[in-house]
């Protein structure tokens, strides 16, 4: 049934007489590799490769966000939040910037107790849900009502600058923030498009916590003034290579994006790299500076005679954690005792999808990344009987 | 499974591998597998549909080959012919049909609910359902022989390059093919895998390009538009078809002749013909010799008189129509052809003065015209509806519209290369000594290069092939 067939054996061996045109091929596309990957990095600078890696797309969507267009207006503080008074079909903002379900007055509790919400898109519902629909609306009661701050791709940093900024109006008693399935990426990061180039919908800036050696976290602030002027970024760049984790990715882009064979090649090392990380999931659980940011929370929650709860949503992944994952170590749950670790209130949302006994489907949007409203609800119910506590 | 996908390109190069480690049997089986392999990615539902045009067909073959009944070989080919027309029928006209019926109805005042079915076209139902047919033709015209093996002759019919958008191979040209013993052949590696690298320039590069940024957003409104970009807009179409289908024949053929089968030519730079006949003689040139052959011939060609030879060449080109899918505009695409064809056959029967050779006003103005009524019937074929179609072609010539399009480098490269591939063709086909003269260097170079720009420079939101829905 098998064959040794010597002839193409011969043909790929002797390639450079038995067929010129396929080798001068391959033989210019291996040059053409060489020069995109090493040569012009090395001639280009950065602000060269910077102007093609932010898509067109994300300028005119950064152009709009400047000019107060966008769901989004900036903030000197927080890089951003939500513009008050919009109404996207479903998605209804405030005049104070919240996601509310009900006409709220900032200064004048109308019910006894009053809980705020901060995070990202998970938190805040986003368009697959009504205002009616989201976790902050699920805990309203007669004796209970919200405000829900959570904007488009937030991380907890900024929920924690943006709660600074809210706090004196806020009259909370329970502040609670949402951690996205991975929460960590974002603190480490200025510029969203060097984390995720595809991210046109949110290219913006935020601010960010360093890690000093004695344990305390330095602010990192930014001007958002560089968000306008793109096409001169040098003094932007020079920030970034500072600050930003994620300028390798400019980097990257610069030397694998341009020629197939380094395209193919980077992603394979990137696969290669992630899937490592996912072996050393407890060490990507537990972050010094992720946990520091959620002590320094706790700390001025409490300051104000508040409580932090801190809600960790999974992922659909990480909800069901089978197949080829439960080999691997379990990021959630390691999470949920690094956090509980730090003296904070934690809900474990993966618990509480189980429990609930719904599958995926049902717990989670079409998107499979938001909750649906089934799902917002079992997590409201959750939250409900741990703020009874 | 679309052929400028990472998906195909890994298919491929496990296939070859494979295939060309394997006995003949063996590769033929394992060819088999990868053809159904090949569809189940586009839709496993239909495996089954194909597998059954394979098996009724192959059954057909040996049955009107062991009798020489006519009436007994006559009934088989009657079975054939109504088991692949109405798998046909049924998946790709019946609702077709039924709202035809129910609008006609409703104009003439009868009340007639409207019963749609919810059917989905099968992938390439078109093209191997036609293929098949034609072996039972061959053999029932006595013209080949049935082949003994069911896994050869199933492999024809699912063979993975040409099976969802042609060409139309004939079980002839195929056949005695897979029936050999295929030794690998480097010239033939070599010449497939230029073809097929060829080809993605032109659909990935030329045709998405085009169609993404000129003709899709002009056709979407075309009242808005300026005349001046209607009329980029039909020609950027032209060279958008052009690029698409040919381009994907292109990397069929190149695909086959990396395993070692070679598929008939498909186009023959059509936009250097000068008259419609000729245009037919270069564009999807497979379905034109199916067409002639089994209905134009069929119906007696024009050896029963001229004007019966007018009528066949119009119901031909009808049927061609609506052979590319169930909607009237397919059908008056096919009845434009028709008149076309039917009009020159007439002009070149009657007026011989005024076609003596070395006129080159003559020709340039037989280009124009032959190329400026294909362009006006693609119009009709790219429009939706009658409505889209009537506001272009009346916008082209007294249109009020202002908008244009942003013409990008891009566009320009776009054209460039058409004309380019083109001017290249019109040289070859003069036998000129530069159209002949390519050194490896600068092939391999020019290869590389549009790998390179491939990459760069495709719209990520690649349009499927336009002849997968047909």
């Amino acid at each position: 049934m098998l064959v040794f067939p010597k002839d193409i054996y011969r043909f790929f061996a002797t390639l450079p007489t038995s067929s010129p045109p396929v080798f001068y091929t391959l033989l210019c596309w291996m040059l053409l590799e060489l020069g995109a990957a090493f040569v012009l990095p090395s001639v280009l600078d950065d602000a060269h490769y910077f102007s093609g890696y932010v898509q067109d797309k994300a300028r005119v969507s950064t152009a709009r966000f400047l000019r107060g267009e966008n769901a989004n207006i900036p903030d000197p503080d927080s890089g951003w939040r939500n513009k008050p008074n919009v109404q996207l079909h479903d998605w209804v903002i405030d005049r104070f910037g919240s996601r509310s379900s009900r006409p709220l007055d900032l200064q004048h509790k109308s019910t006894p107790y009053r809980a705020v919400f901060f995070g990202s898109s998970m938190v805040n519902g986003g368009e697959g849900v009504t205002n009616q629909q989201t976790i902050s609306a699920g805990i309203e009661s007669g004796q209970v009502e919200s405000f829900n701050f959570a904007s488009m791709a937030f991380s907890i940093d900024q929920s924690l600058l943006l709660y600074r900024t809210l706090a004196d109006r806020l009259q909370a008693d329970d502040v609670i923030v949402g951690l996205d399935a991975d929460p960590v990426e974002g603190l480490y990061n200025h510029y969203i498009p060097l984390k995720l180039r595809e991210e046109v919908g949110v290219p913006y800036l935020k601010p960010r916590f360093a890690l000093e050696k004695d344990g305390q976290l330095r602010l990192i602030p930014m001007d958002l003034q560089w968000l306008a002027q793109l096409d001169q970024p040098a003094a932007f760049l020079d920030f970034l290579r500072q600050n930003d984790g994620y300028y390798s990715r400019l980097r990257d882009y610069a030397r694998c994006d341009f020629t197939p064979l380094a395209h193919g090649l980077c992603w394979l090392h990137n696969k290669a790299e992630s899937s490592l990380a996912y072996m050393q999931g407890a060490a990507r659980a537990s972050d010094p500076l992720l946990e520091a940011v959620v002590r320094r929370f706790d700390a001025e929650v409490k300051q104000r005679n508040g409580r932090l709860v801190v809600m960790v949503l999974p992922s659909e992944r990480m909800f069901h954690w089978r197949g080829v994952w439960k080999y691997f170590p379990d990021i959630y749950a390691l999470r949920v005792q690094a956090l509980q670790a730090q003296g904070v209130t934690v809900l474990d949302v993966r618990a509480l999808f189980r429990a609930s006994g719904k599958g995926a489907d049902e717990l989670f949007a079409a998107d499979h990344h938001h909750f649906s409203a089934v799902g917002n609800r079992v997590v409201a119910d959750g939250l409900r009987k741990q703020l009874a506590r | 499974m679309n052929f400028v996908t990472i998906e195909y390109l890994l298919f491929l190069v496990a296939v070859f591998v494979i295939y060309w480690h394997l006995k003949r049997t063996a590769q033929n089986v394992f060819l088999l597998g990868a053809n159904w392999f090949f569809y189940c990615f586009w839709d496993y539902r239909f495996l089954s549909l194909v597998m059954a045009t394979a098996t009724i067909d192959f059954i057909v073959g040996r049955k009107i080959d062991a009798s020489d009944d006519p009436r007994v070989r006559r009934n088989w080919l009657l079975l054939s012919l109504g088991y692949n027309l109405s798998a046909l029928f049924y998946f790709k006209y019946c609702n077709f049909f039924i709202d035809s019926f129910v609008t006609m109805a409703n104009g003439l005042g009868w009340s007639v609910s409207q019963p749609l079915l919810n059917i989905i076209l099968p992938a390439g139902i078109s093209f191997f359902t036609f293929q098949s047919l034609s072996y039972s033709f061959d053999i029932y015209r006595r013209e080949i022989k049935p082949t003994r093996s069911y896994v050869e002759y199933a492999a024809f019919v699912s063979f993975f390059p040409h099976m969802v958008a042609g060409p139309i191979v004939r079980a002839r040209e195929f056949l005695y093919q897979i029936e050999v013993e295929r030794h690998f052949s480097g010239k033939m590696f070599e010449a497939g895998l230029v073809r097929f690298i060829y080809g993605m320039l032109k659909k990935a590069l030329i045709a998405d390009t085009l169609g993404l940024y000129v003709v899709d957003p002009i056709f979407a409104d075309p009242s808005a538009h300026s005349p001046a970009t209607l009329w980029l807009g039909m020609l950027a179409y032209m060279v958008q078809i052009y690029a698409d289908f040919s381009g994907y024949t292109n990397m069929a053929i190149g695909s086959a002749m990396m395993i070692g089968f070679i598929l008939p030519e498909n186009f023959r730079y059509p936009y250097l013909a000068t008259n419609i006949s000729d245009f037919w003689r270069r564009w999807h040139m497979t379905m034109s010799r199916f067409f002639r052959d089994y209905i134009y011939i069929s119906l007696g060609g024009n050896r029963a008189g001229e004007w019966k030879g007018y009528r066949n060449a119009l119901l031909t080109t009808l049927v061609s129509g609506l052979w590319h899918g169930a909607n009237w505009t397919f059908v008056v695409w096919g009845l434009m052809h028709g008149v076309f064809t039917v009009v020159y056959q007439y002009y070149s029967r009657h007026f011989k003065a005024f076609q003596r050779p070395g006129q080159p006003v003559r020709v340039l103005l037989s280009w124009l015209l032959t190329h400026f009524l294909v362009g006006i019937a693609f119009v009709i074929f790219r429009a939706p509806d009658f409505g889209v179609a009537g506001e272009y072609i009346a916008g082209m010539f007294v249109g009020q519209g202002v908008q244009t399009v942003e013409l990008s480098g891009l566009i320009g490269v776009c054209f460039l290369l058409f004309v380019a591939d083109h001017v290249y063709g019109w040289a070859q086909e003069r036998e000129l000594a530069w159209a002949s003269w390519s050194h490896p260097l600068l092939r391999g170079a020019f290869y590389a290069v549009a790998l390179v720009f491939l990459f760069n420079f495709v719209p990520k939101e690649a349009n499927p092939f336009i002849y997968f829905q047909f």
